[in-house]
């Protein structure tokens, strides 16, 4: 019972939108970096063999790092920052973006490529309008695991090294020994998280492949 | 308007073991302007990959192909394509499928819309051109390749089997609108077969193939006079195309 009117002082006083806010913003920015830089060396590694060849050990060892040791790292290395959360987001989902376009890449339909060099089709026609739409449901994939890694990752660095943000306020509550506050932190990050899932994702996705006809496995 | 002609063309290809084979040997025919050229060959001999090197998807080893437009040589002309399969982007409606063709061939925007509704009410789909391709059947799929092929209004069309994946009733109402649009709109195509009966109807004049490496059979102007109706004269200068067929082994007669 303490804990939900803990939970709902945080959210009717502000305190949880401000902190969560700036928990979003780290996640956002990283991933948006991650993003950036993942679609081109994906689509440079499902095209070029020597792309392949270069990125795909740096790749594997991307993945075989964990998360909070780039937090942990990025803390040491930039210190109390805003660089460090955005540094660690950025590089522990990278590799997994990059192998979910690079997948994706590679199973592109030639035939449509054909057909858009037929049309003559301009380079950046070929990418935004037959590249990129085969590489949505690969991208939302990634974006899915990669956030979920994201917002641990986010929360480890706010707590060692930021003074706002969600991690920053579990770690204030945990130093304090105030369990309420951290099972309330808990809970409307979870609360929060879901709804960027369902409401924001799945809406995303929804919205960019209502090209598809929905597929009916088990009828009646 | 224009023609094309193909001169002593040349393709080999590598087995998987890296052995050279050759597909296409010292092939040489002319497809005349305004007028419907059919290749017709057994399967495998070649027939897609020569409409592939005629639109820069493939590269001859020796010969060559030369376009001319309205008099002059032309390097890489647009060309418009009906594909075996009919390669629609599934994340676009069906007008922006061609309007994107349009953009390719740099025809001005303000034109798109009057050309996309023109095109599809000429294959009888103006009403589905909000549709996304996955909710159109297999035939009405095809006919929008079709009208992107000539939306473009290039002078040269290309279509490879382009009924080869409908069924027959669907692929004869095709065909008769094809061949009425081929005649009305007098554009040079080149259309590729292995469908004898196909080949009589649709084609002003004839090519045939012999098994790979192709060669050329035949030459065979249609003696039938335009426009076609499908009917016993079709299965008659079928039979004749038949005769004129050295090897007949994959070519439905």
């Amino acid at each position: 019972m303490n804990t939900l009117h803990e939970a709902v002082r945080l959210v009717s006083d502000g305190t949880f939108f401000f902190h969560m806010f700036q928990s979003l913003r780290r996640v956002f920015v990283g991933a948006v970096i991650a993003m950036f830089f993942s679609i081109g060396v994906g689509i440079y590694m499902g095209t070029v063999a020597m792309g392949e060849r270069f990125f795909q050990p740096l790749v594997v060892l991307g993945l075989t790092i964990p998360g909070l040791m780039w937090a942990l790292i990025a803390v040491m290395l930039f210190g109390i920052n805003e660089f460090s959360p955005y540094f660690a987001v950025t590089v522990t989902i990278f590799p997994m973006l990059v192998i979910n376009i690079w997948a994706g890449v590679k199973s592109l339909d030639k035939e449509l490529i054909d057909m858009s060099h037929v049309f003559h089709f301009t380079k950046w026609m070929k990418i935004s309008q037959v590249i990129l739409p085969q590489l949505v449901p690969n991208i939302f994939a990634a974006t899915r695991y990669g956030l979920g890694l994201a917002w641990k990752v986010v929360v480890v660095v706010e707590m060692f090294g930021t003074s706002n943000g969600v991690g920053y306020q579990v770690m204030k509550s945990y130093q304090v020994f105030n369990m309420e506050g951290v099972i309330a932190w808990t809970i409307t990050f979870v609360i929060a998280m879901i709804v960027i899932e369902y409401g924001l994702i799945n809406f995303a996705e929804r919205r960019l492949t209502a090209w598809r006809p929905r597929v009916e496995v088990w009828r009646r | 308007m224009a023609e094309l002609w193909v001169k002593d063309a040349e393709k080999w290809f590598r087995r998987e073991d890296g052995r050279p084979f050759k597909i296409i040997d010292r092939l040489s025919f002319e497809a005349r302007e305004g007028c419907v050229t059919v290749l017709i060959g057994p399967s495998g001999c070649g027939k897609s990959t020569l409409l592939n090197s005629m639109v820069g998807l493939e590269n001859l080893d020796r010969g060559e192909l030369i376009f001319i437009s309205r008099g002059k040589p032309e390097k890489r002309p647009l060309i418009g394509y009906v594909f075996q399969s009919p390669r629609l982007l599934p994340w676009k409606t069906i007008g922006e499928n061609i309007s994107l063709a349009l953009q390719g061939a740099d025809v001005p925007r303000r034109q798109w819309e009057s050309r996309v509704t023109h095109y599809l009410n000429l294959v009888g789909l103006e009403e589905y051109v909000n549709q996304f391709p996955l909710y159109l059947s297999g035939g009405q799929r095809q006919r929008v390749g079709l009208a992107r092929a000539l939306a473009i209004e290039s002078d040269i069309v290309l279509m490879d089997e382009p009924f080869a994946s409908v069924d027959e009733l669907t692929a004869r109402q095709l065909r008769q609108t094809t061949r009425r649009l081929c005649e009305q709109l007098h554009r040079t195509v080149v259309f590729v077969t292995h469908n004898l009966a196909e080949a009589a109807y649709m084609g002003d004049y004839v090519v045939t193939l012999t098994q790979r490496p192709a060669r050329l059979d035949a030459y065979v102007p249609n003696p039938l006079p335009s426009p076609h109706h499908w009917g016993a004269d079709i299965y008659k200068f079928a039979a004749e195309l038949e005769n004129k067929v050295t090897l007949k082994e994959d070519i439905e007669s």
